[in-house]
């Protein structure tokens, strides 16, 4: 304990040992090889621990500081070692050299210790840089999970957003057509309650005329054929109306199977109606612009015509003309005025059918209008010598008493008119009822129209298609006004020299 | 006038027409003869009997379009079938009370015809139609 305790108190003393230049036999050479040396040594040792700690106080990196600081320290001392060795040429402190040696022997094998344990984990660390970059890679993927995670969230939200409160019905239907679930907005449409529904399919609830359509959708559905459908389709509704929906249906498939079906209703009723009146309306439309074309081609032919007529015979007149001519003239005057007036009177009856076009009317007896029309051709019938056969199998039907009286008149007339030499007039007449409507049928066995020629005007204003006849074209013309105006249609058959067949479908019945 | 027609025809039922007619063109004294036909089937007849012959066929033929029997669109259809011999000159105008689009565009679709003129027809306006072929001649 005496030596140790000499040993601290005598610590810088160097009396005890001669200089090291006297202690053996040193060369120049050999002397000053070694202090030179050993100071460059300590230089160098000196060094290195300042640039490692220069090092680490930049870096902010903390992992392996404690590392870093022992070796610092480790090699420092060794460097003080080299440097004791160097001036024990002139000082020789052999204790302070000692101890100095003994702190470098332990900080050295602290550092032999640490090194050895941090060694494994040192080994199994990657460079920085592919550190980082997978350490952004990992907040990448976690930050993409979590926006996923949000969006399904969201996404089953928004489902659930727009299945409770969409104005459009949806509705999730098992492959066999049960409901699996139904919103609001389909229970309002078909006006069951959702229990209701969930224990029924859309078979239960769709028009027997639309089913097949859409079954035959569904199992192209089934089979792959297609991935969504649309189509338009009547459902029954609990109170038993048909209302117009568009559907649109895609199927969801899991683990290879079908699902079920997301199904959207829209009811397209109103829609609908609206379509089917536009449609009725422009009908109606492209009929005026029809019969507006034909008041013109009269306004311009028959009333034009006559009237330049009479313009065209005063201008010459006025000019030189002789008395035969003169006279001639002024006779066909007033021919031409009535022409006019005839005209004129025609149109005015074509007007007053147009404007009570539709109106509602009572039930007309065929018979009824038949008498009436004989009492007018009661002499040509008689002249004519004809047979008429009449049968009724409809007696009456819904049509201006008026119109119907004129209807046959015209008909018969013609058909005694027309007749043919040395041929017994044979009429028939008579009604029957054909797909809802009743049909009007005048067949007579007279000279025919060549139908290759005149088919096309057969019913226009002022044809006339037999010479020698005293015909104005007028009466087939009115006819067909009247019963167009009553939304009718006349059909005519013909050949020259057998006879013509006129057929007259009424509108069909409301009851 | 140097230009001289030699045969005119009107079709045209209308009697009054066709008598101030047959004078204006008389009067005229561009025109050496003139056929009267009173509707387009009489026309059309005198046409397929004629159509071989190189007399008697008008050079000039004013026609009607509303007509009993045949009209002047059924005549026009007629005519163009008849095969007349290539050097048979005709002009024919359609001369009629109608002035709407209808009839006007459908005369258009006639080669046929070379011109289309809305009665009255004074003798003025008549003038006028014969210096339009003249002077194209």
């Amino acid at each position: 304990m005496n030596d140790v305790l000499h040993f601290f108190v005598k610590l810088l003393n160097s009396s005890d040992w001669p200089p090291r230049w006297h202690c053996g036999n040193w060369s120049a050479f050999h002397g000053w090889l070694y202090i030179a040396s050993d100071l460059l040594i300590w230089g160098a040792y000196f060094t290195i621990p300042l640039i490692i700690i220069r090092y680490i106080t930049r870096r902010k990196q903390q992992q392996f500081r404690k590392l870093y600081i022992l070796f610092a320290a480790f090699i420092l001392a060794c460097g003080a070692t080299h440097f004791l060795d160097a001036i024990a040429f002139w000082a020789p402190v052999y204790r302070l050299s000692a101890l100095v040696r003994a702190i470098t022997a332990i900080v050295s094998w602290i550092t032999v210790f640490t090194l050895i344990r941090i060694l494994p984990y040192a080994f199994s660390l990657r460079p920085t840089q592919t550190l980082e970059a997978e350490l952004e890679m990992r907040k990448k993927i976690e930050s993409d999970l979590e926006v996923k995670n949000i969006l399904v969230q969201e996404g089953r939200q928004l489902f659930k957003n727009v299945f409770d409160h969409s104005a459009v019905g949806i509705a999730l239907v098992h492959p066999d057509g049960r409901w699996l679930n139904v919103n609001q907005a389909t229970c309002d449409l078909l006006g069951y309650t959702k229990e209701e529904l969930l224990n029924a399919s859309f078979q239960d609830v769709t028009h027997p005329d639309d089913l097949a359509t859409d079954l035959a959708y569904v199992e192209e559905m089934l089979q792959k054929k297609r991935e969504s459908y649309q189509m338009e389709k009547r459902y029954i509704t609990k109170d038993g109306a048909a209302i117009w929906i568009l559907l649109a249906v895609s199927l969801t498939w899991q683990d290879g199977k079908p699902a079920f079906f997301i199904s959207q209703l829209i009811d397209i009723s109103a829609k609908k109606r609206l379509r089917m009146e536009v449609e009725k309306k422009n009908a109606e439309l492209e009929s005026h612009i029809v019969k507006i074309n034909e008041f013109n081609r009269i306004v311009a032919h028959n009333l034009r015509g006559p009237a330049s007529t009479l313009i065209n015979m005063t201008d010459f007149l006025e000019k030189n003309c002789n008395e035969e001519d003169r006279n001639f003239l002024l006779s066909k005057v007033k021919d031409t005025s009535m022409l006019i007036i005839h005209t004129l009177n025609d149109l005015k009856d074509l007007l007053e059918i147009q404007i009570q076009q539709g109106s509602q009317t009572a039930p007309t007896y065929f018979s009824d209008a038949l008498q009436s029309s004989m009492l007018m051709l009661e002499n040509e019938v008689k002249g004519a010598d004809a047979v008429l056969n009449v049968r009724f199998d409809v007696p009456e039907v819904c049509f201006p008493k008026p119109y119907l009286d004129s209807v046959f008149y015209n008909l018969l007339s013609n058909a005694l008119k027309y007749r043919r030499d040395g041929r017994e007039p044979v009429i028939d007449i008579h009604t029957t009822s054909r797909n809802g409507h009743i049909v009007l049928t005048v067949k007579d066995n007279g000279i025919g129209i060549d139908m290759q020629k005149y088919g096309q005007d057969l019913f226009k204003y002022k044809k006339v298609f037999h010479k020698g006849y005293e015909s104005n074209g007028v009466g087939l013309f009115l006819t067909r006004s009247q019963i167009e105006a009553n939304n009718g249609k006349i059909e005519v058959e013909s050949e020259v020299d057998k006879g013509t067949l006129f057929r007259i479908y009424f509108e069909k019945q409301k009851l | 006038m140097s230009y001289k027609l030699s045969t005119a025809g009107i079709i045209d039922d209308d009697q009054i027409y066709q008598l101030v007619m047959r004078r204006t063109i008389e009067q005229s004294g561009a025109i050496e003869s003139i056929l009267q036909f009173y509707d387009g089937e009489e026309a059309i007849n005198y046409f397929k009997q004629k159509y071989n012959s190189s007399e008697g066929l008008p050079d000039l033929i004013l026609l009607d379009i509303n007509m009993p029997f045949m009209d002047g669109w059924q005549f026009l259809d007629e005519f163009v079938k008849i095969p007349f011999k290539s050097d048979y000159k005709k002009t024919i105008f359609i001369i009629s009370s109608s002035s709407t689009s209808e009839d006007l565009n459908k005369a258009k679709k006639y080669n046929v015809v070379s011109g289309y003129h809305v009665k009255p027809i004074t003798k003025d306006k008549f003038e006028e139609i014969l210096q339009s072929i003249t002077g194209a001649a």
